[in-house]
């Protein structure tokens, strides 16, 4: 019984499902037909559009509404749809007005769009009469009545719905830009031939070896570069003590204690003993939290209490052992072809840059004033979070604002030029991503993430993600279908860079305009090389380690 | 009496609104009758009381007026047991030229 009754119900909302769709037409259609919409440009891709829908469609679906919640109307008084229409209109009109409104508002919006054959960009914006508070001449708030630009969500709201006469709205809307479609065959790309060298993989190898070292106590040696050391500190401003601390733990390189750069930090501790006592200089920087010392000389004594080095566990069948691995070959065989996979899908996302630099460069394409300016400040806002959260003081952020907004605008206008470029392809040869493969991609960041796969599903379509993600893999798509068709030709590795030059121009030019973005970058880079220097500076490490081992073999 | 205070409400309900589409032609039986309204009055008034009220509020001519005393139903709840108050009704008939807009 439960179960053929569940069927009903599902039936139930099937039918009413496709009764609603088949209403919501009809009603598309008699607005099409009723409808008067004025059109006017005001700027490139955009314009205002204004719509009236006639009292008689309003009064039409007024009638049909009414008539609907008739039969359904509970009123004191009256058995369930026995209530006279006129009680029920005057207990339901403010109900029914603002549903209404909305259906007429939004289908007729999507009415004028179909019947004037607009190609929208995006949502539009209604105008919509606002009271607002101003400051006037003799210093007292006025409400004046003034005409705001907003989305449909909130229009809705401050839109009235008119008791007599016609239904009147203005809205603007972006348009998309139309334009040619450059030749799409035989586009001439590189490719450039990237090996993985013997000398990559086993500095890869080491990289996983140091990943798995641990620091143990020196107890009778001096300091060294990298080293780990446990100090008793006091940091000393014109001859006060602003911070003290025990055993804090600091390495010995170029360190930032207590918010004071010093640099040069490991040549000074280098070759230092256990109690030795450091001084070391520097200047607090004029953002420290401590308002009263910033831009002064700050001394650190430091006594060193302990030291740690890395020792990193030698190559042996437990260390293949532990990290799941038979023999030596076996691990190389792995990382290798994980370094060819990163390699070929590097290879590829360059193929990819050059086909999206041929394509910007033989379209002309327009891209909407508003749009461009909503992304901009979009990226730029990510951007701003993205350095808050890398520690850059806000002071420094706001400073680099402007110039981070030029190399922003470029970066998103190539972005969006691509995007209706790629849409467009499309469009025109019917691309669309299969489920399974989206699937795929979904399953990659779950196994990536260590994740589940639905997990990972729920969270990606709570935002946009889903689209992101869809035109991710679209684009990848075209561009791939584009590569097929191109006229390739392989380039060595050695020359990789000219050309990359060549493919990547506009990024160039980017980054010429941009030095604010190219800061951070600088940064990075700046970190990288600290970082690889580091790591080349291991071996001299190691070599003690080694020697420990072999020692202990002796012994042993 | 304040003619407010005569006429508490008027009953709007399916059974009201039916004696109230009742038309001359429909009640043959009686020849000038017009539609017929209920209303909740003051328990103490007079039908001719009643009669001045609707005449005065609604401006209409009334045919006859009919009352009858409701008794308050019982309520309880949980173990006290109370009474909702007694009431009036009155049932107003129209001239057939006559009519009132309830809604």
């Amino acid at each position: 019984m439960t179960e053929s009754g569940s069927h009903i119900g599902q039936d139930d909302t099937y039918v009413d499902e496709e009764l609603s769709k088949s209403e919501h037409e009809k009603i598309m259609e008699k607005l099409k037909e009723s409808i008067t919409v004025e059109k006017k440009e005001i700027g490139s891709l955009r314009i205002k559009m204004t719509v009236t829908v006639p009292r008689e469609t309003i009064d039409e679906r007024m009638g049909e509404q009414y008539a609907e919640l008739k039969r359904d109307a509970t009123v004191p008084g009256f058995r369930k749809g026995h209530a006279p229409i006129q009680l029920v209109e005057k207990r339901f009109a403010t109900d029914v007005g603002s549903q209404l409104k909305r259906e007429l508002i939004s289908s007729g919006y999507l009415a004028a769009v179909e019947k004037e054959e607009i190609n929208a960009l995006g949502d539009p914006l209604f105008w919509v009469p606002v009271n607002e508070d101003q400051e006037g001449e003799d210093k007292q708030t006025k409400s004046v009545a003034t005409e705001k630009l907003l989305p449909i969500d909130m229009a809705l709201e401050s839109l009235e719905f008119p008791a007599e006469g016609a239904l009147t709205f203005a809205c603007e809307i972006e348009l998309k830009p139309e334009f040619e479609l450059p030749k799409l065959d035989k586009i001439a790309v590189n490719r450039v031939k990237l090996a993985v060298a013997d000398s990559d993989v086993d500095a890869e190898m080491k990289r996983m070896r140091m990943m798995r070292g641990t620091f143990n106590p020196v107890e009778n040696g001096k300091v060294e570069l990298d080293d780990m050391l446990y100090v008793d500190f006091k940091m000393i401003v014109d001859g006060n003590i602003v911070e003290s601390a025990e055993n804090f733990d600091v390495a010995a390189r170029d360190m930032n204690i207590k918010g004071v750069q010093l640099d040069g930090f490991g040549k000074v501790v280098e070759g230092k003993k256990l109690g030795d006592t450091v001084t070391v200089e520097g200047v607090v920087p004029d953002d420290h939290v401590k308002i009263d010392i910033r831009e002064k000389k700050a001394k650190f004594e430091l006594t060193i209490n302990e030291i740690k080095r890395l020792e990193v566990p030698p190559f042996d069948k437990s260390f293949l052992e532990s990290i799941g691995f038979e023999s030596e070959a076996e691990l190389k065989d792995l990382v290798r072809s994980r370094m060819d996979s990163e390699l070929s899908g590097r290879s590829r996302s360059l193929m990819h840059e050059q086909v999206g630099d041929y394509l910007l460069e033989n379209t002309k394409v327009d891209v909407p004033e508003g749009l461009s300016q909503r992304q901009v400040e979009r990226s730029l806002s990510r951007r701003r979070v993205q350095l808050l959260q890398s520690g850059m003081p806000e002071a420094e952020i706001d400073k680099s604002m402007d110039e981070m907004r030029v190399a922003a605008q470029d970066q998103v206008i190539r972005d969006l030029k691509l995007f209706f470029i790629l849409e467009k392809i499309a469009e025109d040869r019917d691309i669309t991503v299969p489920e399974d493969r989206i699937n795929g991609a979904i399953a990659q960041m779950a196994i990536r993430s260590n994740k589940r796969f639905d997990r990972i599903r729920d969270e990606l379509s709570k935002g946009d993600g889903m689209t992101m993600l869809y035109l991710q893999i679209r684009d990848e798509m075209i561009l791939d279908l584009l590569i097929e068709d191109a006229d390739i030709s392989d380039v060595d590795n050695d020359k990789e860079s000219p050309k990359k030059k060549a493919a990547s121009k506009a990024k160039a030019k980017t980054k010429d305009k941009a030095p604010a973005k190219e800061k951070p970058a600088a940064k990075a880079a700046a970190k990288k090389t600290a970082t690889s220097t580091a790591k080349k500076k291991t071996p001299e490490k190691k070599t003690p380690a080694k020697k420990a081992v072999k020692k202990k073999k002796k012994t042993s | 009496m304040n003619v407010f205070r005569i006429i508490r409400r008027p009953l709007v309900t399916e059974k009201g609104t039916h004696q109230s589409g009742q038309s001359h032609e429909a009640t043959k039986s009686m020849p000038a009758r017009g539609g017929a309204y209920a209303f909740q009055v003051d328990p103490a008034a007079t039908k001719p009381q009643i009669r001045l009220a609707v005449e005065k509020i609604y401006g209409v001519k009334v045919l006859s007026v009919r009352t009858c005393n409701r008794k308050g139903k019982e309520r309880r709840v949980k173990y006290k047991t109370g009474k909702t108050p007694d009431w009036k009704k009155a049932v107003v008939v129209l001239r057939a030229e006559c009519h009132i807009d309830l809604f």
